[in-house]
């Protein structure tokens, strides 16, 4: 693993990356100041997590052991956690004030991260979504964040293939979005169970481990991945369809307390049809009364209205992965696998460049504080 | 005032003639490459998967050792058409989510040997095609099939001893010609049509470059999982062409191994590879193919074009020149030619991701082809 530090990276500029940058537009000006953090290749294949700055340029990078996928970030601001993509193994945490690398750890044995994880509301745990490869089953792991990361228990995640997971306000319900497909690291990423997959939202009581509810989506091959939470614990979960994709299904929906998932609706048929039948992540506006999905495949992201449970727009972005709430005013911030970081105004789904970085391939999530 | 305009007008009709020329040239793309590769490549399958159901038949009907080298045979043709369409991974095959029921591999962990066990001992063994179209992917396909025809449970003695294989070996043939005759079908009657349907699209030309860009990802993943699967994991690349890379989280040695090749068991990985580079070859010089795409960007990529082409026959030619199988070459620790053939297609695999893409303008996606 490379790290390089601020004298370095002053020495070390965009330009001799390979990266270029706009003109763009500044993004954050005047706002709250804030980073985002995004996984990243570069053309060589080589990965990295990189820090971006208000101006959406990249003012810090560590070379990563494989490809990471996404972050969780201390409720201090201090730490970042970086996970391995499955079937990986690592995780790695990032001292934000110092960018330096402060810890980093291997999965225990049959044990695989899942790439996505949350820290406790008191700033004491991590919660990382792993794999139990040996027994074919979803764990949350449980990391004692003032111990150097120390693995110290784990619980189901009462389903298959656990993937993203957040908390809700109370701070002792974990709600998963368990994915129901079996995988094996020594398979690699292929899929073993498509035809007898079983999905599901499921929360979690913190303080006894078990399960309080369980919500599966209305087909069994939509495998539920991603999700993000409202203040007010509206869980809006994006789903990736599995089955024949000839076949018409609902990707976003939205739980708060219902008998089921509701289906977030109002998306003319053939703009559901250029999703392609797949969510790469999900994230809510400043306000919560937006949730954002993207869909690289069919290079859209799409605008829902969480408190109506419609659709309101899509907008086209080409090979769109990440998004993340920019600021205070609802603004978010794109990144896509060619490199650009763009600005987004969900209200009339304004789409600017922030930044164009060229010869990376940001990967699908962007976190930020 | 008037000389502006006049000047005006006349961009206007310069740009909007050039843009139609753009989209023509990459409707004709499409058209060229899907007459003159995809349906022909697919008919070529379903006729080789019909052949092995049909030797499949005549071997059980007859079990003797000629019967058994012609459906061997068979499947040999029908592995090495499959392998012919590997660029073509997107419509129908992608649609229908079907690519793993055609071939279940990579499998670190041998799960065919696992899946079958309890059947080849005789448990569980009554199965019929249209269950096996319901059943594990790792018991469908060619897959499958090679196990049942090369793996020692699967030899002619054991055939002669066990009669209930022969029910699993028909309904796995004729299961996998099923899916290839749908597939087959797709390609030849209805899906171009759907394909080349602009009446719906907004943008026309947006639509067509992103169909050209499908076609293109499809043949730089093909390279790509030669380079990365078929090659590099047998080689003990840790990952693209980084061998010596000591990752964090990666246990295992850089060994050579064998049991990580594609077609172990017949011992014909290199047949496949073969197959791949020769009609990725096809698929790039078709007439008004990506080739010619290509050239028609400007003159100045035309040593990159033939730079493009001496690499595919130069591939191709080279894999044909290693006698010895890719099981037995790393069986007996001699990796010499393949390195040099992993380094080669990653070589033609890089020139096409990076130098084409560049030239044509094309975007090779990243989160859409492998994100999470």
């Amino acid at each position: 693993m490379m790290e390089i530090n601020r004298r370095q990276l002053l020495s070390h500029s965009a330009a001799s990356m390979g990266l270029w940058a706009l003109p763009g537009v500044s993004l954050f000006a005047a706002k709250k100041a804030s980073f985002l953090l995004s996984a990243f290749t570069n053309q060589n294949d080589q990965h990295f997590i990189g820090v971006i700055n208000i101006k959406g340029e990249l003012v810090h990078y560590v070379q990563l052991p494989s490809r990471g996928h996404s972050t969780c970030i201390s409720k201090d601001g201090n730490v970042a956690i970086f996970f391995a993509r499955r079937p990986r193994r690592w995780m790695i945490c990032l001292d934000l004030r110092t960018l330096k690398v402060v810890a980093q750890k291997q999965s225990i044995e049959h044990r695989h991260f899942f790439g996505h994880g949350v820290v406790s509301h008191d700033n004491a745990l991590v919660f990382a979504s792993e794999n139990d490869f040996k027994n074919n089953q979803g764990v949350i792991g449980v990391y004692d964040l003032k111990n150097n990361f120390k693995r110290i228990d784990e619980i189901s995640s009462y389903g298959i293939g656990p993937h993203e997971i957040a908390l809700l306000s109370d701070g002792k319900t974990l709600v998963v979005a368990n994915g129901g497909i079996e995988t094996h690291p020594d398979s690699g990423r292929q899929k073993l169970n498509l035809e007898s997959m079983s999905p599901s939202l499921s929360y979690i009581d913190l303080s006894t481990g078990k399960e309080r509810g369980r919500y599966q989506p209305p087909h069994h091959q939509l495998s539920l991945r991603h999700l993000s939470v409202s203040q007010d614990d509206q869980v809006i979960v994006g789903a990736q369809f599995q089955g024949d994709k000839r076949e018409d299904h609902p990707l976003v929906f939205s739980h708060q307390g219902e008998g089921r998932l509701q289906v977030l609706s109002g998306q003319p048929l053939s703009n559901q049809r250029h999703l392609k039948h797949y969510i790469a992540s999900v994230s809510l506006s400043g306000e919560g009364h937006y949730a954002i999905t993207t869909s690289p495949k069919g290079d859209r992201v799409s605008v829902w209205d969480i408190k109506k449970n419609t659709w309101l727009r899509d907008v086209s972005v080409q090979d769109v992965g990440g998004v993340f709430m920019a600021n205070t005013k609802g603004e978010l911030m794109l990144s896509s696998g060619n490199g650009r970081l763009y600005s987004l105004e969900p209200e009339v789904g304004g789409v600017k460049i922030v930044q164009d970085h060229g010869a990376i391939h940001w990967d699908n999530h962007l976190k930020g504080m | 005032m008037g000389r502006s305009i006049l000047t005006l007008v006349c961009l206007f009709v310069i740009s909007a003639v050039g843009h139609t020329d753009e989209i023509s040239l990459e409707h004709k793309l499409l058209q060229s490459v899907t007459n003159s590769f995809i349906k022909p490549a697919h008919q070529v399958l379903a006729k080789s998967t019909e052949m092995l159901e049909q030797n499949s038949r005549q071997f059980c009907q007859n079990i003797n050792q000629l019967n058994y080298s012609s459906v061997q045979q068979s499947w040999f043709s029908a592995m090495n058409a499959w392998s012919a369409i590997a660029p073509i991974n997107f419509g129908p095959i992608d649609d229908s989510n079907a690519t793993w029921r055609f071939q279940f591999w990579p499998d670190q962990i041998n799960l065919v040997h696992r899946k079958f066990k309890s059947r080849i001992q005789g448990r569980n063994q009554a199965i019929l095609a249209k269950d096996l179209a319901q059943a594990s992917v790792a018991i469908q396909g060619l897959s499958a099939l090679e196990y049942l025809l090369f793996d020692e449970a699967g030899t002619l003695a054991a055939y002669q001893s066990k009669p209930h294989l022969c029910t699993i070996l028909i309904a796995t043939s004729e299961n996998l010609h099923a899916n290839a005759a749908v597939l087959t079908a797709s390609w030849v009657n209805d899906y171009p049509q759907r394909w080349f349907n602009l009446a719906t699209q907004s943008s026309k030309s947006d639509y067509l470059k992103r169909q050209v860009e499908t076609v293109f990802s499809g043949l730089v993943m093909a390279l790509g999982n030669i380079t990365n699967q078929k090659l590099g994991k047998a080689l003990g690349y840790k990952k693209n062409n980084d061998k010596k890379s000591k990752q964090v989280d990666e246990t295992k040695s850089a060994k050579l191994n064998p049991w990580l090749l594609e077609s172990w068991r017949s011992e014909t990985s290199l047949k496949n590879i073969h197959s791949t580079l020769k009609s990725g070859h096809i698929l790039y010089t078709t007439k008004q193919g990506l080739s010619d795409y290509l050239v028609a960007k400007g003159k100045k990529y035309q040593s990159l074009d033939q730079e493009i082409r001496e690499l595919f026959q130069a591939n191709t030619h080279l894999v044909k020149t290693i006698e010895i199988s890719a099981f037995q070459n790393l069986k007996n620790n001699m990796s010499g030619q393949l390195e040099l053939l992993h380094k080669n297609v990653h070589r033609l695999y890089r020139l096409l991701k990076i130098d084409y893409a560049k030239a044509a303008n094309i975007l090779f996606r990243f989160n859409a082809h492998d994100g999470d």
